[in-house]
């Protein structure tokens, strides 16, 4: 008979915690959501920071610009991705003469956005008003 | 003789019915302990994804704006895309750039996170005026890459070189059909 209000006394502590437990699964499922919407975010600030990391087209388009000068009039050019990095880009255009399309192609291959400059030989056969296109292969970003 | 059986087998009786309560109110405090316990650790475990609830939740209270920002970089659903086409529009005009056809087409995206939405844009202007409206849209505060771009040249009046061209954008979306 000694035991009962022992008995009693655990029992009314075990009601007690168990309103206490209830409450806090509420806010574990509370808290369910707010992880999910933590990760959300961190999955948008990851996908923002790899799209960041592309390369943009025009610095390309200035560089070029910038190396053909006043002896080159250029044409045409056009950018192509593989995957998400610049990968060809083509340049169409006319030289004042042989000489300066030759200097160009040099200048293009010297620079350190490309790799390769691709210049068909029969580009070279008139003396002036050579019309070109130029296969740029792009420098894969380090 | 029988008075002193019957108070034996009386005071048997009662000493059995006293151990047998008090062996059935020992088992049931045993296995209240057992349901204390368990409760206790329960709780501490609970206590502590309370306290991390808290954590969270006011990083989460604390970064609205940042988390805004973040969702707006992302075309969502038909009202992102009229958003970021006016927007686009409106880049033109401040440039003077003509956009003459503008094409749409949902892109699934296996190398990035999200799919996108292609938008295929083609437009004329001037050298400058072109240049400086693609250089603005490649930096236009969403998550977008010029895919391609061909642009021609042509030299105007007064020499001023005169640019056509068409060129690829992919905006990353959520909530569009793909």
């Amino acid at each position: 008979m000694l035991l009962v209000p022992s008995f009693v006394l655990v029992e009314s502590q075990l009601a007690a915690y168990e309103s206490q437990i209830v409450e806090a699964e509420a806010m574990a499922s509370e808290q369910a959501l707010l992880v999910t919407t933590v990760e959300e975010a961190n999955q948008r600030a990851a996908h923002l920071n790899a799209v960041a990391e592309i390369a943009p087209t025009q610095p390309y388009i200035n560089r070029i610009d910038a190396l053909a000068g006043s002896d080159i009039n250029l044409t045409q050019i056009s950018i192509s991705r593989t995957e998400l990095l610049v990968s060809t880009i083509l340049v169409s255009g006319v030289a004042t003469t042989r000489e300066n399309l030759a200097r160009f192609r040099d200048a293009l291959l010297a620079a350190e956005e490309f790799t390769a400059a691709d210049l068909p030989l029969a580009s070279l056969a008139a003396n002036s008003d050579n019309a070109f296109i130029i296969t740029l292969t792009v420098t894969p970003p380090r | 003789m029988n008075t002193t059986l019957t108070r034996l087998v009386i005071a048997l009786g009662l000493t059995a019915g006293l151990v047998s309560a008090f062996i059935y109110v020992q088992v049931l405090l045993a296995q209240n302990a057992v349901d204390l316990t368990t409760a206790l650790q329960t709780i501490a475990n609970r206590e502590a994804v309370a306290n991390e609830y808290k954590v969270v939740n006011s990083l989460l209270e604390e970064t609205v704006a940042q988390r805004n920002e973040l969702a707006s970089y992302i075309i969502d659903g038909d009202t992102g895309t009229i958003a970021f086409l006016t927007a686009l529009e409106n880049r033109a005009v401040v440039y003077g750039v003509m956009l003459v056809d503008t094409r749409l087409e949902p892109s699934p995206q296996t190398t990035l996170t999200y799919d996108a939405l292609s938008v295929s844009i083609s437009f004329s202007g001037t050298k400058r005026a072109v240049e400086a409206f693609i250089t603005d849209v490649e930096a236009m505060p969403y998550a977008l890459y010029i895919t391609n771009m061909t642009t021609q040249r042509q030299s105007g009046n007064g020499g001023v070189v005169e640019v056509s061209g068409t060129l690829t954008l992919l905006v990353s979306a959520i909530n569009i059909d793909v």
